[in-house]
């Protein structure tokens, strides 16, 4: 029986009035990974600051592991849940960046090893070793010690994807993360994300990269206006569309 | 009158001279080290989300940066004592330009934070970091070096301000030379060494505080 | 008390506004003199020869690194040592100018030369000389970077000619010395005196924001 790792139900979100997310249904199961298309302004960036509670939702409910997180509906009226307890909800999940978001000022090893000691509460020997392990697996092994400023793009952003996964997330969620890289640095990031979904990582990834969305996904969803416009497997989405929509943005993308 | 240079007045009262500077060193330090304090909770008052803390604080903030430092310090030395708090020279001028850096740190302090990029804080909540926490561990290391620069302009300035202090008889380098003036009418001398011990003054700290920038400076 | 206060308050109102009155003629001369010399200065900085620059960078870093009591005093007491004569009022005037004069030189030598490279090279593309280039190009975007820095520099010398006090000018602070000296009423008239600056130096500033907006490109 496969567990429901993220269960999303009916959200909806404005930008003052601007509705921006018109009802949203979304599921994940442990292991899946599902890409997220769609042209900017679709509102699938938003969704998936909404998992993570970086924005606010006004209707919905969002589910990490059976578990209600961000709203609460005591006596029928809805409220934000407390901020430390958002805090703890987001540890849940982890989040790679489109522009990296590096702690400039510590080196990479260290950028990982922070929310370790301090959110974890880890040993620095033990983050120091958590580290230094992530830092091999995102083919970095002996730039620990080089701080943010001294790396490429497609360097930090690896860093940045060890920083995520170190804290050992139910859920990892992608939010462009190629999208201001150089074109010849793009792959060696999309190859890291390869490996952690051959690993069994549950991940949402929103991206522009359609062949690589084909590649790794179990299931692609097509974002159009705030709503899901089409869902299916790779083949589905990218060999038969079947709505106008789709297929007008397909035309326009490279695949 | 002085159709003869004697700077020999100026070398018999060196270790005055000097004995000023040191307290001007020594006052401008404990208030920029007290006023930096202040200035850091200021700031991020000053960019709060609560709107108590932005109107309490940028009413401090306009308030000491547009009265000049020579009225705060009258209103500390003469003006508090009629309300039961007397301070001798000193501590008077301390305090008043504690209060009177706390607002200027606190404008630097305000530009720094807001040029940290948002997605840094993101990047902290990411991971599961409590505001708190974000503040301490990111946010503060960020905004020290990065503010650096402007951090050592204000701190220059503050040095010289210390000089406002000779107007109410604390002992520091002005006051020295004005009481050099007074007793050897020697002026062109008294004040030209003025003049060079602010100037030598300022460039070695400019010069020093430039080696702690560049140690602390976030490395590219 | 408080009746004491608004009482002795009117009765030194014309004192008050004889000082506010001294306090801004010193400011706005001091200002306006101040600005022109800087502008030369300023311009000799950024375009000079080595010569000129040297003079005018050795210039620019003693006036600034010396505090303006200093500068004051100095002024006071050794100009007439050198055989020119100033009255109190004069000097004071011609010291403030003199540190206005430092500040605006060097604003307007950062100004101009962050002007971006690549707008000089486009105007030397289409074929401006260099005085075109300085009027056309470079000056309107230094201007309207400095405004503000210009603008904090006015407010500094409002703040300054409390200095100018020691020096015998009746200012604003004179001014209250010696209704204190006459009232004791200490707290409440220099509290009065940083109310009077704050309300000059902060409509300074308002007037400066809204130039500020007025002029900026879109």
């Amino acid at each position: 029986m496969a567990e429901r790792v993220l269960e999303i139900s009916k959200i909806y979100k404005a930008f003052g009035d601007h509705q921006v997310l018109k009802g949203v249904d979304l599921d994940l199961d442990k292991g899946d990974v599902v890409s997220i298309i769609g042209s900017s302004g679709s509102g699938k960036t938003t969704l998936l600051r909404c998992v993570n509670l970086l924005e606010e939702y006004q209707e919905g409910v969002i589910k990490i592991e059976g578990r209600v997180i961000g709203y609460s509906n005591d006596k029928d009226k809805r409220t934000r849940v407390n901020n430390k307890q958002i805090t703890q909800d987001r540890a849940l999940t982890g989040m790679v960046f489109q522009s990296f978001n590096l702690f400039p000022h510590l080196s990479a090893a260290e950028n990982i090893m922070l929310a370790l000691r301090k959110v974890q509460k880890k040993s620095k020997k033990e983050s120091a070793e958590i580290a230094q392990h992530w830092l091999e697996r995102v083919g970095l092994p002996d730039r620990g010690a080089s701080f943010p400023g001294q790396l490429s793009g497609g360097q930090q952003q690896r860093v940045a994807i060890a920083r995520a996964v170190a804290m050992n997330p139910r859920l990892m969620l992608f939010d462009e993360v190629t999208s201001a890289l150089d074109p010849e640095l793009i792959n060696e990031v999309l190859d890291v994300i390869k490996s952690l979904a051959v690993d069994g990582m549950t991940m949402l990834i929103v991206t522009h990269e359609m062949r690589f969305a084909y590649e790794v996904s179990k299931k692609v969803i097509f974002m159009n206006d705030g709503v899901i416009g089409e869902q299916g497997t790779p083949d589905e989405i990218f060999k038969k569309p079947s709505s106008e929509r789709l297929s007008a943005f397909l035309k326009n993308t490279k695949f | 009158m002085d159709y003869y240079i004697d700077y020999s007045v100026v070398w018999r009262s060196m270790s005055s001279l000097f004995y000023g500077l040191g307290i001007d060193i020594y006052m401008t330090l404990a208030s920029v080290a007290l006023g930096s304090l202040i200035g850091l909770v200021v700031a991020f008052a000053l960019v709060s989300e609560r709107k108590f803390f932005r109107v309490l604080s940028s009413t401090y903030v306009a308030i000491i940066r547009n009265v000049p430092l020579l009225i705060i310090v009258l209103f500390i030395y003469f003006g508090l004592p009629d309300a039961g708090f007397v301070f001798s020279e000193i501590p008077s001028f301390i305090f008043a330009l504690t209060v009177y850096a706390g607002a200027y740190v606190a404008e630097v302090f305000r530009g720094g934070i807001l040029a940290i990029p948002k997605g840094v804080g993101e990047a902290g909540m990411a991971i599961g970091m409590s505001n708190l926490q974000i503040i301490v561990f990111i946010k503060i290391p960020i905004l020290v070096r990065s503010t650096m620069p402007a951090l050592s302009n204000t701190y220059i300035s503050l040095f010289k301000d210390a000089s406002v202090a000779a107007i109410i008889s604390v002992p520091e380098l002005t006051f020295q030379v004005r009481k050099l003036n007074l007793e050897t009418f020697r002026t062109i001398e008294a004040w030209s060494t003025a003049s060079v011990f602010y100037v030598v003054a300022c460039f070695i700290i400019a010069f020093l505080l430039r080696r702690v920038e560049r140690r602390v400076a976030i490395p590219k | 008390m408080s009746t004491g206060f608004f009482n002795e308050l009117w009765l030194s109102k014309m004192m008050i506004f004889r000082g506010i009155y001294m306090c801004l003629f010193v400011s706005i001369t001091a200002i306006i003199i101040g600005t022109i010399i800087g502008i030369f200065i300023g311009l000799t900085l950024t375009y000079g020869n080595i010569f000129a620059r040297f003079f005018a960078r050795l210039y620019v870093d003693v006036i600034r690194g010396i505090p303006v009591l200093v500068l004051i005093l100095t002024i006071y007491f050794v100009l007439p040592v050198v055989k020119i004569e100033l009255s109190a009022l004069e000097a004071g005037i011609a010291s403030l100018a003199i540190f206005a004069s430092a500040q605006v030189a060097e604003m307007l030598r950062g100004g101009l030369q962050n002007v971006p490279i690549g707008q000089i090279e486009g105007a030397k593309a289409v074929g401006l000389g260099f005085f075109q280039t300085f009027i056309y190009v470079s000056l309107p975007q230094a201007l309207r970077q400095v405004l503000p820095t210009w603008v904090n520099t006015a407010v500094e010398i409002v703040k300054g000619t409390t200095l100018v006090s020691l020096i015998g000018i009746v200012e604003i602070t004179l001014v209250m010395q010696q209704i204190i000296g006459r009232n004791f009423l200490t707290m409440q008239f220099y509290a009065l005196a940083g109310l009077i600056y704050f309300v000059i130096c902060f409509s300074i500033e308002r007037t400066g924001k809204f130039v500020e907006k007025k002029v900026a490109i879109k």
